[in-house]
C-alpha cells in the first residue's frame, strides 16, 4: 500500500515538464480558438484612471507616454488602445511620447489599429499629436518641465508645436489634465513619478506589465492616481469604459477578449501547484504510516 | 600630469553634483524678476538635462562600435558562435543601412524615420516584432514549470508563500472573482479578488518600501562619498585615497 503511495507522490512531485508545457499550450490554444471570456470590472485601483478622464475639463489634452517595446506589448497595448479610445470619445486631445528607441513604431501601431479604423473622423493635430521618442530617460522628462519645445520644436511629422491645435495652451508638463506612462521597465512610470508627478503635482497615471506592477503599488494612490498592472488592468479599464460608454463595442474589448487564454493559463499553473502538493502531501502520509 | 587627470574630472563631478542636488530644492522662476541664484540654478537643471541627453545618444554610438568590435574578435578567432556574431552583425548593419538611408520613409532630415511604409518600419513589423514576441511568451512556459516545482508546502514560509501565489493568481483573473461571491458583503475582504489586492497593496508595499529606502540610503552614501572625493572612480584613474 505503502508502495502504491510513494510511487503515486512520486509521478506526482516530479511531473516531466513537457506535459506542463503540453497541456499550457493545448489549453491556451483552445481557449484562444472558442474566444472564451469572463466579464470583468474595474477594481478601486484603475477606476480613478477612468473617472479622471470622465470629469477633465472639456478639449484637456491627456498626455500617453507609450514607454515600452514589442515584447510587453501584449500586456500595454490594450491600456494604449482603451486610453485612446477613451480620450477620442470623450474629445480630448491625446499627445503621444515615448521614453523608448522603439517608441514610434509602437505608437504607430496604435494610431493604425485604433485611430484609422475606430476614429476616421479623427484629424492629426487637432485631436492627436506625436511627439515621438526623444533619449533621456528621466533627462528627458526633467527638460519637459516648463517647456516642450526645449527637447521637441516640432512634432515627428516636423510641425511646429505652435502650430498643433490639439497642444493649444499646453507649455510644459503641467498643463496636461493627466500624464499616463504605460512602462515595461526603465526608463518609464518610476521615472515619471520621481521627475514629474512628485515635483510637479501633476496628475499621473500608470500601466505596467504584470512583473512590473509590485514596485509600483506602494506610489498608490499618493503619487500615482492609479495604475492598471498587466492585461487585467487593461480588462478592467475596459469594463470601465463599456459601462460608461456604450459605443464602445465588445469588438474593441482587445484585453477582455486576451483574458480568456490567460485565465485558463492561470487555472492550469494553479491545477499543477495543487498536484505538486497532492504528491508532497502523499509522501508525508506514506512516510507516517511506514513503520 | 597624474594629479591634474585625478583632480580635474572630481572638480566637475562635485560642482555638477553639487549644483543639480540644490536645484532639486529650488522652485523654479515664473518670471524673470527671480532671484539671480535661482535663476541659476534652474538653468543648471534644465542645461544639464539636455547635456545628459546628448551624452545618452554618444552612448549609443559607443554601445554601435563596441557591438560591431566584439562580434567581429568573435569571428575572426573562429569561435564556437562565431555564426551567431555574423548573424548579429549582418542585421546590425543593415537596420542601420535602412535607417540612416531613411528608405520607403518621409524625406528630408526631419522626414519620421518609423513613419508607415518606411523600410525601418517594416523590419519592425515583420522582424524584431515578432521575435520579441515569442521570446516573451516563452516565458509563460517557464514560469509554469517553475511554479510547479518552487511552490510546496514544504515548511511554514513556504507555505505562506504558496498560499499568496494562489490567492494573486486566481485574484488576477476574472474568473477567480466567481469563486468567492457566495462570501457575505459584511466579509467582502474575504473575497478572493479583495485578498489578491490587499497583498499587492499590503505585505507588498511593506517589503517594497523596505527596499527601496534601503537602497536609496545607499545611493545617497555613494553619492556623498563621490561628491568628496573618498570613492574610487574608475574615470579619473586614481584610488580617491
Amino acid at each position: 500500500m505503502n508502495l502504491g503511495y510513494d510511487r503515486l507522490a512520486s509521478r506526482l512531485e516530479s511531473l516531466d515538464r513537457r506535459w506542463i508545457f503540453l497541456v499550457l499550450a493545448a489549453v491556451v490554444v483552445i481557449s484562444l480558438l472558442t474566444g472564451v471570456s469572463t466579464p470583468d470590472r474595474a477594481t478601486s485601483v484603475v477606476q480613478p484612471i477612468y473617472d479622471r478622464i470622465e470629469n477633465l475639463p472639456a478639449g484637456a489634452p491627456i498626455l500617453l507616454s507609450l514607454d515600452y517595446s514589442p515584447s510587453s506589448a501584449p500586456e500595454l497595448e490594450p491600456m494604449a488602445d482603451a486610453l485612446t479610445q477613451h480620450a477620442l470619445l470623450t474629445g480630448h486631445p491625446i499627445c503621444y511620447m515615448s521614453l523608448y528607441p522603439t517608441g514610434n513604431n509602437m505608437i504607430s501601431r496604435v494610431e493604425e489599429r485604433v485611430i484609422a479604423r475606430e476614429f476616421p473622423q479623427a484629424v492629426p493635430a487637432r485631436d492627436w499629436v506625436t511627439l515621438g521618442f526623444q533619449v533621456g530617460g528621466e533627462m528627458l522628462i526633467n527638460s519637459l518641465r516648463d517647456s516642450l519645445t526645449a527637447r521637441y520644436p516640432t512634432d515627428v511629422s516636423g510641425r511646429p508645436l505652435a502650430a498643433i491645435p490639439a497642444l493649444r495652451g499646453v507649455r510644459g508638463l503641467t498643463d496636461f489634465g493627466l500624464i499616463v506612462s504605460l512602462s515595461a521597465g526603465q526608463p518609464g512610470l518610476k521615472e515619471w513619478i520621481l521627475y514629474a508627478g512628485d515635483v510637479m503635482d501633476v496628475p499621473l497615471a500608470g500601466g505596467c506589465t504584470g512583473v512590473g506592477a509590485p514596485q509600483f503599488f506602494p506610489y498608490y494612490p499618493l503619487q500615482i492616481l492609479g495604475l492598471m498592472s498587466a492585461l487585467k488592468g487593461a480588462a478592467e479599464y475596459e469594463a470601465a469604459l463599456a459601462r460608461g460608454h456604450p459605443e464602445f463595442t465588445a469588438a474593441n474589448r482587445q484585453a477582455t477578449r486576451g483574458m480568456g487564454p490567460q485565465s485558463a493559463a492561470h487555472v492550469v499553473i494553479v491545477a499543477f501547484i495543487l498536484l505538486g502538493n497532492a504528491g508532497l502531501l502523499l509522501r508525508r502520509c506514506a512516510n507516517r504510516r511506514s513503520p | 600630469m597624474r594629479d591634474v587627470k585625478q583632480r580635474v574630472p572630481q572638480i566637475i563631478l562635485t560642482v555638477t553634483a553639487l549644483l543639480l542636488i540644490a536645484s532639486a530644492f529650488v522652485a523654479r522662476p515664473g518670471d524673470g524678476s527671480a532671484p539671480a541664484v535661482q535663476r541659476l540654478l534652474a538653468f543648471a537643471d534644465q542645461e544639464f538635462a539636455t547635456w545628459f541627453s546628448i551624452l545618452t545618444v554618444f552612448a549609443f554610438l559607443l554601445g554601435g562600435l563596441n557591438l560591431v568590435a566584439t562580434h567581429l574578435v568573435k569571428i575572426r578567432d573562429r569561435g564556437p558562435d562565431r555564426y551567431y556574431s555574423a548573424v548579429t552583425l549582418v542585421s546590425f548593419v543593415v537596420v542601420l543601412a535602412v535607417g540612416m538611408a531613411k528608405l520607403g520613409g518621409p524625406p528630408g532630415l526631419q522626414g519620421d524615420v518609423t513613419a508607415p511604409g518606411s523600410w525601418l518600419s517594416a523590419v519592425f513589423d515583420a522582424v524584431l516584432s515578432p521575435l520579441h514576441a515569442t521570446l516573451y511568451s516563452l516565458l509563460a512556459f517557464y514560469i509554469a514549470s517553475a511554479s510547479y516545482r518552487a511552490f510546496r508546502a514544504r515548511s511554514l514560509e513556504s507555505s505562506l508563500l504558496l498560499a499568496s501565489a494562489l490567492v494573486v493568481l486566481l485574484g488576477r483573473i476574472p474568473a477567480g472573482r466567481y469563486l468567492t461571491t457566495w462570501i457575505p458583503e459584511p466579509v467582502a475582504f474575504l473575497r478572493v479578488e479583495e485578498l489578491s489586492l490587499w497583498i499587492l497593496r499590503v505585505p507588498n508595499t511593506a517589503g517594497q518600501r523596505a527596499l527601496m529606502i534601503g537602497i536609496a540610503l545607499g545611493v545617497i552614501a555613494l553619492a556623498v562619498r563621490m561628491i568628496a572625493g573618498v570613492e574610487k572612480d574608475p574615470r579619473s584613474g586614481g584610488d580617491g585615497s
